[in-house]
């Protein structure tokens, strides 16, 4: 393929991209309770002039096609709508914005990709030494920071504090006619907003460089570059670099979506009059013109951005692969297409869309036709879902059981599990289906299920009806769901118990697994042990004054804190000296015995206090803990005794290893004798102070990382489903399939996912279910890519093959071979989206988009924001919630990160 | 044999070689010595991690991180390339000893058009105009058989026995003493494999160069070389003139390496060693084939057979003249 017919598919897609961002643009604004045209005249601001006009010029007395229409065109004529809060058009006001959010954009991105790149290249040639480990804790640092909070921080810090860069926000209309001083009011008003956002988005950067030149370093020539005698320094930069390159061009283009997410958040804080500021106006005054526009422009410049890239990608690689799909397989699977023009499959097809339409929009009239598609789906298959049926049957046969519990014990109970969870599921089904209970019925299994809400709701029937609901209740409990669908995966799990040992093994012998593992503890501990640990009830108003400062501590509870804690940091010293260049002198016995005892001491401890507040949940996983503590002990016990000899000669790192126990031990005793005992002894103690309402910001602070938590898993769930199945589709039923996922994957990756998210939260009416949903839908298309990738690789094996040929169907051969394959791979990724869909959570909720009835760190940061916390100086309401969701998503991507470098077979070392 | 100067290029002396792993240390390389005169071909052959391409690697100064030269010597031209400072090896490689890869397909930057890589070759290691390195490269890609009007392309515009004739007119860009080739034919065609042995062949004749010529396949170093280097487990088994190796061979590994190699012409059967190549972390004691040797006495499974000199032909065992 020719430049032209690059180019030309090129624009095609972009011109499909923009379509589509259009489309959405319309849908979202028709999802709002009434119709535009009565919005419109419940805006008091516009006149009625003004309001005919629009009526007239979007049609909206018009049926929906002709709307839509005229949208289009509106549109693409430049004529965006009239804003309900500025009462001009908006086009009028939005270029000029736009110019300034470039300005902002611009040198940022420039400098941030340039530095990135230079640190992702460091990191790549010296892998595993110190520069790696350097450029990697940079990035994951820097990418944990979201770029809100790094604002106000900045704020605070150099502006409120230091008083280095002026506190009053940019005016572009002051002072363009001394163009010297212009200059300087410019710079000296955008250093900040230039260094947070540099910073913000320099690790994306050197993530990308790196991961892309491992994988060119790997290559073949590079060893032919260094048999011809070239230095290191040319190896690097003239056939390595180059090489890199391709991918990194492109990959850069398609995350400028997340750059210019952390500009909006940048100028938000910093009041700076661009797009970013116009949005959160939008939010704040629900101005729908606007945030229609703005979600507009914002997709055609990152589209434009990218189209830019891709001649960049066509300069850069002389292959020119650019647009054509790389052919795997040989059979580019005509059938598939074939086999979807039957009518009967056409009509399956049109239903299926048809209901996810329903189901996304009015989930409470969905059943009909979901029953419909599938009476049909049952008429058209009914043969193969009768041959597939008996197989299953089959399994539990006599014979089957007593020879799994001979032989697989644990595959006996996951194959249990699978019975209860089938049964439970088909019982689930037409409930929701019929809409036997109503959609309330349904809405609580699935807050059970995620673990907020109460299972079963009250019935509002009478007599046998009743009864045999609740025995159906009973059958579809959502707790059966769960604890069945965990016992599938622990006995997955278990029936692969050398594999994943091993990984387990090589996983927590990296640094940065250990690390991640012990903060994400942590924060899950919190989240636990909440009600025991939180002093105060965080949402009692006025526990002490407004605005309190945060208490000193005690001279006493002072000294045994900085003693723990001076025992730690003296055990991590020692360690690092002991441990500075040979593997662990320390016997593995005496390792595990301290490991065992400290479980089990900090299992009591926080059993103990869970106990005194009778918190039932805090009970019963302090006895898990103390178990594991126990299993640990015992197989000290059990094991040959071997190394205690060696006992004395390893005394530094041993006791190295006593200091961090012992100080680990101390420090969560004394923490909570200070906790709980403080509010008690002294009265009006606050550890962190208390916000504009007198609430106890610490015990929000716990409170608040359940909701995040919550909303991050979740999230994540929904994701990972939706990405794991397109890859998995897209990569082994290539061809067709294949282009066409992968055509809409792209087209996600470039509408900038924030600001859908922004917005569509912005329109829902806010709740937990609005954020998972909102954050859930919108984030797979890194995981479809992924996924996507490994499978082709995968699909192309010979044992692949094998099966095929002894007969296992497409289904089967996915299920059994390729998924299991790639499971390590998406295990690593979920960790990854998960940090992504807390950090997008934390910044809903900045936005203001939060549920208003929970607590979480991002409605704390909001609520301090509204409060104008940057200038009162009111550090305790500020620092607090980011330190907490730094550290937390710090840890869940050195978790992601150790495990994607086992998993990911292109990181592996060769 | 075609010696037309007795002057040795390359000698290695006692060179061994080990890895480490995490499960221990791996003895890839034992005791190797052998010597390469100007203008000769040698091949070296073997099962798979014997240690044939570990040798040219140290040869080349390209092993990985964990492998560690133990002891021995290589003298290029009587001086010890190990000993080499960071700027001798640079300066040593491709214009003293060059390689043809392994898979050549990949061992052409795609980036760089296939002219400018020689090009860049050559003016790393010579002070010519860019001028002058093209012209030198442009005889050359003529003299491998390639059209000139094709050589200002990139390797992906190339076939697969395009590249791997391209590779080698890049190996020979500097004019070096000695060439390693690793398996410069496998993964081709038998057409083009025949057109990469017929330009060896016609190297030999022409030039004056010397060829290490890595490969699994017997029939190929009785086609090309002089000289033959059998390995085993990471020691050489057995070495000598290409004639003596196959009509006479006296190793008993030799003797089933040679018989398990399928004929087209005659019905003979295809013979094979049974068991696996011991492993080398502990390797076994004495001899390192007695485990799958057919003539297995005591002292080969206590002693190490030395490789012993007749006449030329060098054997590592003990029964060599009761066989």
């Amino acid at each position: 393929m020719g430049l032209r017919g690059t180019v030309a598919k090129r624009i095609i897609q972009a011109v499909i991209t923009i379509w589509i961002a259009l489309s959405i643009d319309f849908v979202f604004f028709h999802l709002l309770p009434g119709n535009p045209a009565s919005l419109l005249a419940g805006n008091p601001n516009l006149g009625d002039l003004v309001q005919e006009r629009i009526v007239e010029e979007f049609g909206l007395d018009q049926p929906f096609h002709i709307q839509y229409g005229l949208f289009v065109r509106q549109f693409l004529s430049g004529n965006l709508g009239v804003s309900f809060h500025f009462l001009v058009p908006v086009q009028e006001i939005i270029f000029s914005r736009l110019r300034n959010t470039i300005l902002l954009i611009l040198p940022a991105t420039v400098i941030s990709i340039i530095t990135g790149i230079w640190i992702g290249k460091k990191a790549a040639w010296k892998r595993g030494e110190r520069e790696d480990v350097t450029g990697l804790i940079i990035s994951l640092v820097t990418y944990s920071i979201p770029s809100f909070w790094l604002s106000m921080f900045f704020i605070m810090i150099f502006s409120v504090n230091l008083h280095l860069f002026p506190l009053t926000p940019w005016n572009p209309a002051l002072g363009p006619q001394d163009p010297v001083g212009f200059f300087v009011n410019l710079v000296t008003h955008l250093m900040l907003p230039w260094a947070v956002l540099w910073i913000a988005i320099i690790g994306v950067f050197a993530l990308i460089m790196r991961n892309a030149l491992l994988d060119v370093l790997s290559e073949d020539y590079m060893i032919t570059a260094k048999a011809k005698g070239r230095t290191e320094e040319e190896q690097l930069n003239k056939e390595a670099v180059p090489n890199a390159m391709i991918p990194v061009a492109t990959i850069i283009a398609l995350n400028l979506g997340a750059t210019v997410s952390g500009a909006l958040q940048v100028e938000v804080v910093f009041s700076y009059p661009g797009i970013g500021r116009l949005l959160w106006d939008g939010i704040l005054y629900r101005d729908y013109p606007l945030l229609q526009a703005t979600f507009f422009i914002i997709t055609i410049v990152i589209v434009l951005a990218n189209l830019i890239a891709d001649f960049l990608y066509y300069v850069l690689d002389p292959r020119i692969r650019v647009g054509t799909d790389i052919v795997i397989s040989e059979d580019p699977n005509k059938s598939f297409i074939k086999g979807l023009l039957q009518p009967l499959r056409l009509l399956l097809i049109f239903l299926v869309i048809l209901n996810t339409g329903i189901l996304i929009f009015q989930p409470q009239n969905a059943y009909p036709t979901i029953l419909i598609t599938l009476l049909l789906l049952g008429l058209v298959k009914w043969k193969e879902i009768g041959r597939f049926t008996l197989t299953r049957i089959k399994s539990y046969s006599q014979s089957n059981i007593i020879f799994l519990w001979k032989n697989h014990k644990f595959q006996l109970v996951t194959h249990l599990s699978l019975l209860v969870l089938t049964i439970n599921l088909l019982v689930v089904t037409p409930i929701v289906l019929l809409n036997l209970y109503g959609f309330e019925w349904t809405l609580s299994w699935g807050t059970t299920f995620v673990g907020i809400g109460e299972f079963p709701p009250s019935l509002g029937l009478e007599g046998i009806a009743h009864s045999i609901m609740l025995v159906l209740s009973m059958i579809a409990h959502p707790m059966i769901t769960l604890v069945a669908i965990s016992v599938i995966l622990v006995g997955w799990i278990l029936g692969r118990r050398a594999k994943t040992e091993d990984m387990l093994r090589q996983y927590i012998a990296t640094p940065m697994g250990q690390i991640g593992t012990a903060v994400v503890a942590f924060f899950v501990s919190l989240a636990i042990y909440g009600e025991v640990i939180a002093p105060y009830d965080p949402e009692r108003h006025l526990t002490g004054l407004p605005y309190r400062q945060p208490n000193p501590l005690p001279l006493d509870q002072a000294i045994l804190v900085l003693l723990s804690l001076g025992l730690i940091f003296l055990g991590i010293v020692f360690h690092a000296y002991v441990y500075r260049k040979k593997k662990p002198k320390t016997p593995r016995i005496f390792n595990r015995t301290l490991l065992g005892l400290v479980i089990l001491l900090l299992g009591a401890i926080m059993g103990f206090y869970s106990y005194l507040e009778f918190h039932l949940p805090g009970i019963v996983s302090s006895i898990l803990v103390c178990v594991l503590g126990v299993v640990v002990l015992f197989r000290v016990i059990r094991a040959p005794k071997q190394g205690l000899s060696s006992l004395r000669i390893s005394l530094q790192s041993t006791l190295s290893i006593s200091f961090l126990a012992s100080g680990l031990v101390l420090f969560v005793a004394t923490a909570m004798i200070v906790i709980t005992g403080n509010s008690t002894v002294y009265p009006g103690f606050h550890i962190l102070g208390t916000d504009q309402l007198g609430r106890d910001v610490f015990s929000q602070l716990v409170i608040g990382v359940r909701i995040t938590l919550v909303i991050g898993l979740v999230a994540t769930l929904i994701t990972m489903s939706i990405g794991t199945l397109t890859g998995l589709v897209a990569g082994y039923f290539g061809g067709t399939a294949d282009s066409l996922l992968m055509r809409l994957t792209d087209i996600f990756f470039v509408i900038p996912a924030l600001v859908i998210m922004i917005i569509l939260a912005a329109i829902l009416p806010p709740s937990v279910y609005t954020l998972i949903f909102v954050i859930g839908i919108f984030s797979w298309p890194s995981t479809a890519r992924i996924v996507r990738g490994q499978v082709l690789t995968i699909k192309e094996r010979t044992y692949i093959e094998r099966v095929r040929s002894v007969g296992g169907s497409d289904i089967y051969i996915m299920g059994k071979h390729v998924l299991p394959a790639v499971a390590p791979l998406v295990v690593a990724n979920t960790v990854l989206v998960t940090a992504y869909a807390i950090l997008s959570e934390v910044v809903l909720d900045f936005f203001g988009l939060g549920d208003p009835s929970m607590i979480s760190w991002g409605t704390m940061l909001y609520q301090a924001f509204g409060a104008g916390a940057m200038s009162s100086n009111l550090w305790w309401l500020v620092f607090p919630p980011g330190i907490a969701v730094v550290l937390l998503l710090m840890g869940v991507s050195m978790v992601g990160y150790a495990m994607d470098e086992i998993a990911n077979p292109r990181l592996r070392r060769r | 044999m075609t010696v037309k100067d007795s002057e040795i290029v390359i000698e290695v002396n006692d060179l061994g070689i080990s890895y480490t792993t995490k499960q221990g240390k791996v003895r890839a390389a034992e005791e190797v010595s052998f010597k390469i005169r100007c203008g000769e071909f040698v091949g070296l052959s073997g099962e798979s991690g014997c240690g044939k391409t570990t040798t040219a690697m140290a040869i080349m100064h390209l092993l990985p991180k964990e492998g560690i030269i133990e002891g021995g010597e290589i003298l290029f031209k009587g001086r010890n390339i190990l000993d080499y400072t960071q700027k001798e090896v640079l300066e040593y490689l491709w214009r003293d000893v060059s390689m043809i890869f392994q898979g050549a397909m990949n061992a052409l930057n795609p980036v760089h058009k296939v002219l400018d890589q020689m090009t860049t070759a050559i003016r790393i290691h010579e002070n010519v105009s860019e001028a002058e390195a093209r012209e030198r490269s442009l005889e050359l890609i003529e003299s491998v058989g390639i059209d000139i009007s094709r050589a200002d392309g990139y390797p992906h515009e190339m076939s697969g026995g395009m590249k791997q004739r391209l590779m080698i007119a890049l190996a020979l860009v500097c004019h070096p003493s000695l060439v390693i080739a690793d398996e410069p034919t496998t993964a081709l065609d038998v057409m083009v494999q025949a057109q990469i042995l017929d330009l060896l062949n016609q190297l030999r004749k022409r030039t004056n160069l010397s060829l290490l010529l890595i490969t699994h396949d017997l029939s190929v170093i009785a086609e090309t070389c002089d000289f033959a280097i059998i390995m085993y487990a990471g020691r050489i088994a057995e070495m000598g003139s290409i004639e003596k190796i196959f009509s006479s061979p006296e190793h008993p590994y030799t003797m089933k390496l040679i018989s398990s190699f399928p004929s087209i012409l005659t019905e003979k059967g295809i013979d094979f060693i049974p068991g696996n190549p011991p492993d080398l972390i502990n390797p076994p004691s004495g001899c390192r084939f007695h485990e799958r040797c057919d003539f297995v006495i005591d002292k080969c499974r206590q002693e190490i057979p030395p490789l012993v000199d007749e006449d030329g032909h060098k054997v590592a065992c003990w029964r060599r003249h009761d066989i």
